[in-house]
């Protein structure tokens, strides 16, 4: 009876152990970078095994031009503070004993996004965003206490969109006025075609922005 | 014990539910105690007249009445069972009032002219190309009517949108931002204009209700 509960007790003591750089080779390492925190970017390494830790000399940073961030080691992967860099970006891995690898990507710059001041129900609203890239996909949201929440998910980036009046229903039995905020969120592979020998690579950067204006019926 | 126990599981799992209870026949209650829900769909060259026939939340079958749907340019057309309660026919016609009438032993007991939507024809660019706006017109429609517009398409991200035009506009606009780039993409887009008609059906059941419908559909090729 003891002995046939063995196999559950060692399923359940199963640890992932991460594996360490000096046992993967860079051809068995994929790679997956996206934001942090504002002003920082994270990297995961997977190998066969699962999680990819970096032994010294083995390094990760990310480069752009001549500057260059280290990236620190914290749980699931490597973190680099990079402030606003925005633009064509590299992750770097630099090994003696195997291959390093320069993997350029892009980081979609922050954007903004311009409604009306004031929207009537009534009357519909055009607003627009910058920044547009081929390729992003781009949703948007509609949330105020006086409206029935709206969102929908754009094909393709063309930096503007229009809602007519039958699209914008009030919320409640009395129509009012209230504070409506816009939120704009475009998503974005970043990864570049590249002759790294990676395994894979995957960048993926969701960025938004917001407009509040007032809505009234 | 055990035997016992796994036969009542058979029973359950084999059994489909209870079996549907049988309707009630029509010529055991007053045309006043049934209410009959109808939807009138016309394409424009036909009109689909569908109702559903209950009494006290029970389905009703038709038994030695009949319902009978009308036109002026289209022959009466009794609707015929297809599940218990439920009645259609396809009854070809143009026209924008369709007659309803609830028949007992040949005579019509209860009748209502039932008016459809504003007709309306989708007209849409001869080449649209998703890079620009394209735009879809129609006759606009009148103060009661919904208007609800839906698009399948592998070039709309999901696949599918639905859109709320003004009812009473004639018109709307889809979006280059609503399209995916690519190649050619066929639009299938329909328009569904309606109207709500409570209590339309008079001399029968207080409950009785139409709902009319003007459905239209376009197959609309488009360019990147």
């Amino acid at each position: 009876m003891k002995r046939s509960l063995l196999p559950l007790l060692v399923v359940g003591c199963t640890v992932h152990r991460p594996e360490i750089s000096p046992d993967v080779s860079t051809r068995d390492i994929r790679v997956a970078v996206h934001l942090d925190t504002p002003g920082s970017v994270f990297a995961s390494l997977t190998g066969p095994g699962g999680n990819v830790i970096l032994l010294p000399p083995d390094r990760a940073s990310f480069a752009q031009g001549d500057k260059e961030w280290p990236a620190v080691h914290v749980a699931n992967g490597y973190v680099a503070t990079i402030g606003d860099t925005t633009g064509l970006v590299s992750f770097r891995l630099t090994r003696e004993a195997d291959e390093s690898v320069d993997q350029p990507f892009v980081i979609p710059p922050p954007f903004s996004v311009k409604a009306p001041a004031a929207m009537s129900r009534g009357v519909g609203m055009t607003f627009t965003w910058d920044g547009q890239i081929a390729n992003a996909a781009v949703a948007f949201s509609l949330d105020g206490s006086c409206i029935v929440p709206l969102g929908r998910v754009l094909g393709t980036d063309t930096g503007t969109y229009s809602l007519n009046a039958a699209e914008l229903r009030s919320a409640g039995m009395l129509p009012g006025a209230c504070d409506v905020t816009l939120t704009v969120t475009r998503t974005y592979d970043g990864a570049e075609p590249s002759t790294s020998t990676l395994e894979g690579f995957q960048a993926s950067f969701v960025v938004s922005s917001t407009a509040t204006f007032v809505s009234s019926p | 014990m055990r035997a016992s126990f796994f036969f009542v599981l058979l029973v359950t799992a084999c059994d489909g539910g209870p079996p549907p209870p049988t309707p009630i026949l029509s010529s055991t209650l007053a045309p006043s105690a049934i209410d009959v829900t109808a939807t009138i769909t016309s394409n424009g060259s036909a009109a689909l007249v569908d109702a559903t026939l209950v009494s006290n939340g029970a389905s009703v079958r038709l038994s030695g009445d009949s319902l009978v749907a009308s036109a002026t340019d289209a022959s009466a057309l009794a609707l015929g069972e297809y599940t218990p309660g439920h009645y259609a026919v396809l009854l070809p016609t143009i026209s924008q009032t369709i007659t309803l009438a609830f028949l007992r032993g040949g005579k019509s007991i209860a009748s209502m002219d039932l008016m459809l939507p504003t007709a309306f024809a989708i007209a849409a660019p001869a080449t649209p190309s998703r890079s620009m706006s394209i735009p879809l017109t129609w006759a606009p429609g009148v103060v009661g009517e919904t208007l609800a517009l839906s698009i399948t398409a592998p070039c709309l991200s999901g696949g599918k949108a639905t859109r709320t035009p003004d009812p009473l506009g004639g018109g709307f606009t889809l979006q280059a931002a609503d399209f995916i780039a690519g190649g050619v993409c066929t639009l299938s887009i329909e328009i569904t204009r309606s109207a709500s008609m409570p209590k339309a059906i008079g001399g029968l059941g207080s409950f009785s209700s139409a709902t009319l419908v003007q459905k239209r559909t376009l197959e609309l090729v488009t360019q990147p």
